[in-house]
């Protein structure tokens, strides 16, 4: 026992163990709260933590897992200037909304003019909706958390909109939806599963912006005004141009995502086109201390706990905001985790 | 076909906006005495949901509206402690740490709420008590569709303000806000002050919701707080941290839902949906302006506000 102990802390000291014991004291206190909700703690957690089980979990995990990476870097892109972009969601869903409208405005093209121009689409509205708190941040200085923030509840309104009247689809009987896309706006899945090619667009966004982030100017720019916004306003760099590009990118970054979940998964907007991807990206991204590469397979696991959650609702009574519980306890101790990181280090200094 | 546009319209509308603004009043409040002291929590929606469950879940379970509406407060009040021992005690992010504990109501509301959806609440809390029965002139016609909580939403913002202004304590608050090295000098335990200011903010939050969920609502729906949180935090700001203002502030954006409900119920509701996104649009020019504003007038916002948020987060407001 007397031994145990300093083995213990030993162990503990290490990183790898370390975020071991974070996600596992996590689990349990998870599974606490399910058990005083009156749920099989034990049958929940494990199906959560395993995607509902089997190789459909598993594939879906990987379906899931595309527009959580790319919600992911949207949220880093910005993370590493300083920045918090909550707005992914709405960047999302103003994407999806842009792919719709070339969808259906274009419907009569060949399908390799088709998809590329509704991904164009979803990547210049969704640069759009994202550019709002940037430039605001830029020019007023104002707090882009909230303003990002609100931003997805105008998009979901937006949405609602759209799909109860400008483009509710005449054929489906007074039920809230927009248009079926035509066969040449649909992505298909690979190998027979629902995994479609947008993943390599995901893994390809997620290498290139390690690479830019490390390998160029621009990249270290970013990280200078990450690191002191006023060393940054010394060298003279330009922050406005920055702030407003970086969340431009991430918006461009979520609108992919958009357009991908609707060409390949839903084949039409609808209400719940994204199973708040935007929030598990933000997540994501905080867990993985903004590092693009190693969001990739922070993303998979994610992913993994989100699918999960989706099979929960069919499979007990609980909803899918169970997994915000998991988010918000996992979050909580990497936050404690990093200020006690950050007070072990004044120590040493 | 869109009906007359009468003065009973304008009462409904009236009404509406008193008793819309009256949870804002509420939570910009709580959020205010915490700014005050100087921490930024951005779990103001997190806090309100929970009040609203707790509140509906003692109603449904027997208890009359006023227990039912401390038993939310209390809820409240331990959620927004919860925010102050991380961001006091632990100094984690603020603005993050506020993000967390969202996700974290929002999930545990969702899944303890799941079984009293829809179900009705104790009473009839709009049947007002100090209305007069009978008569049917606009003014009894008001009285009727009044808010009971607003008059001590009005009386509670008085009151904070003379805490803040007039009081030993208050003035103690505040300077934790402004400087938290001087206010240690002086010798005020700013640690328990912000301890205790996160209390109240969540006492607040805690309120707000429950009178959301009993009064306006009346039942529980996942997530129903839907963005108010939100608003009532970006009229702190708009209010310049004060609280009589916060009272104007919250009544405009109670005028804006009152006026797009009322809207709807009289023939426009083809745009529903983009009536609903106004509150949200005004919210998002409002906070940009003062924004703006603030550059030029920085002594509005209290100075500790999201220090100590160095890791990651420019948290500035």
């Amino acid at each position: 026992m007397s031994k145990a102990l300093p083995l213990l802390v030993a162990i503990t000291r290490r990183p790898f163990a370390v975020r071991g014991t974070i996600l596992f004291t996590s689990i349990a206190l998870f599974s606490g709260l399910i058990w005083l909700a009156g749920e099989s703690a034990l049958r929940v957690t494990g199906i959560l933590m395993t995607g509902g089980g089997a190789a459909f979990g598993l594939s879906e995990a990987f379906v899931k897992s595309i527009p959580i990476l790319l919600c992911a870097l949207a949220v880093a892109v910005p993370g590493k200037m300083g920045l918090t972009n909550i707005g992914g969601e709405g960047q999302f869903l103003f994407g999806a909304v842009g792919a719709t409208f070339v969808a259906l405005a274009l419907g009569g093209l060949p399908r390799f003019l088709l998809i590329p121009l509704m991904a164009a689409a979803g990547a210049v509205s969704g640069a759009a909706w994202g550019l709002i708190p940037g430039a605001l941040r830029a020019a007023t200085k104002s707090n882009e958390i909230v303003i990002s923030l609100l931003l997805n509840y105008v998009a979901a309104l937006l949405v609602l909109h759209l799909i109860h009247g400008p483009m509710r689809d005449p054929m489906s009987m007074g039920w809230p939806q927009g248009a079926a896309f035509g066969e040449s706006a649909r992505l298909s899945g690979l190998f027979g599963t629902r995994v479609h090619s947008t993943i390599f667009v995901a893994l390809v966004c997620a290498f290139g912006l390690h690479w830019f982030y490390k390998a160029t100017e621009w990249g270290l720019t970013m990280k200078v005004i990450g690191a002191s916004p006023e060393v940054a306003r010394y060298l003279r760099l330009r922050t406005t141009l920055y702030y407003i590009m970086g969340f431009a990118l991430a918006g461009a970054l979520a609108g992919i995502a958009g357009f991908s979940e609707l060409s390949a998964i839903h084949g039409r907007l609808r209400e719940g086109v994204s199973l708040g991807y935007g929030y598990a990206g933000f997540f994501v991204a905080w867990l993985c201390g903004h590092r693009f590469s190693l969001c990739i397979p922070a993303s998979f696991l994610f992913a993994l706990i989100v699918t999960g959650a989706d099979s929960l609702q069919i499979l007990t009574d609980l909803p899918f905001a169970t997994v915000y519980i998991f988010q918000g306890i996992l979050f909580i101790a990497v936050l404690l985790h990093e200020q006690y990181l950050r007070s072990q280090r004044k120590l040493r200094a | 076909m869109i009906a007359e546009i009468d003065i009973g319209f304008w009462i409904a509308v009236f009404a509406g906006t008193l008793r819309a603004a009256t949870p804002l009043i509420f939570a910009g409040l709580g959020e205010l005495l915490y700014e005050k002291a100087g921490v930024l929590n951005l779990g103001l929606e997190g806090l309100m949901l929970l009040g609203a469950c707790a509140a509906v879940s003692a109603s449904v379970a027997g208890m009359p509206i006023v227990p039912a509406l401390a038993v939310g407060m209390m809820a409240g009040a331990a959620g927004g402690l919860l925010h102050a021992l991380l961001c006091v005690q632990c100094r984690t992010n603020q603005a993050v740490t506020g993000l967390a504990i969202l996700f974290l109501l929002q999930g545990m509301t969702a899944v303890f709420g799941r079984n009293m959806v829809g179900q009705p609440v104790m009473g009839s809390a709009r049947r007002n008590v100090i209305a007069p029965t009978g008569g049917n002139s606009a003014m009894a016609d008001f009285l009727q569709q009044l808010d009971p909580l607003f008059p001590v939403a009005v009386f509670l913002a008085i009151a904070a303000w003379w805490f803040l202004t007039k009081t030993r304590q208050g003035i103690a608050w505040r300077s934790c806000g402004e400087e938290e090295e001087v206010a240690h000098n002086a010798g005020f335990p700013v640690k328990r002050i912000r301890m205790l200011a996160g209390g109240a903010c969540g006492l607040f939050c805690g309120l707000a919701g429950g009178h959301f969920a009993l009064i306006i609502a009346q039942q529980w729906q996942e997530n129903m707080i839907s963005g108010r949180g939100w608003i009532a935090l970006v009229l702190v700001i708009f209010a310049k941290w004060h609280p009589l203002w916060l009272i104007s502030g919250a009544c405009l954006f109670g005028g804006l839902t009152a006026l797009q409900l009322n809207l709807q119920t009289r023939g426009f509701s083809h745009a529903q949906y983009l009536l609903s996104m106004l509150p949200f649009v005004i919210t998002i020019i409002a906070l940009a302006w003062t924004s703006w504003r603030l550059k030029s007038h920085p002594g509005w916002m209290p100075r500790e506000i999201g220090r100590h948020a160095s890791s990651n987060g420019a948290a500035t407001t």
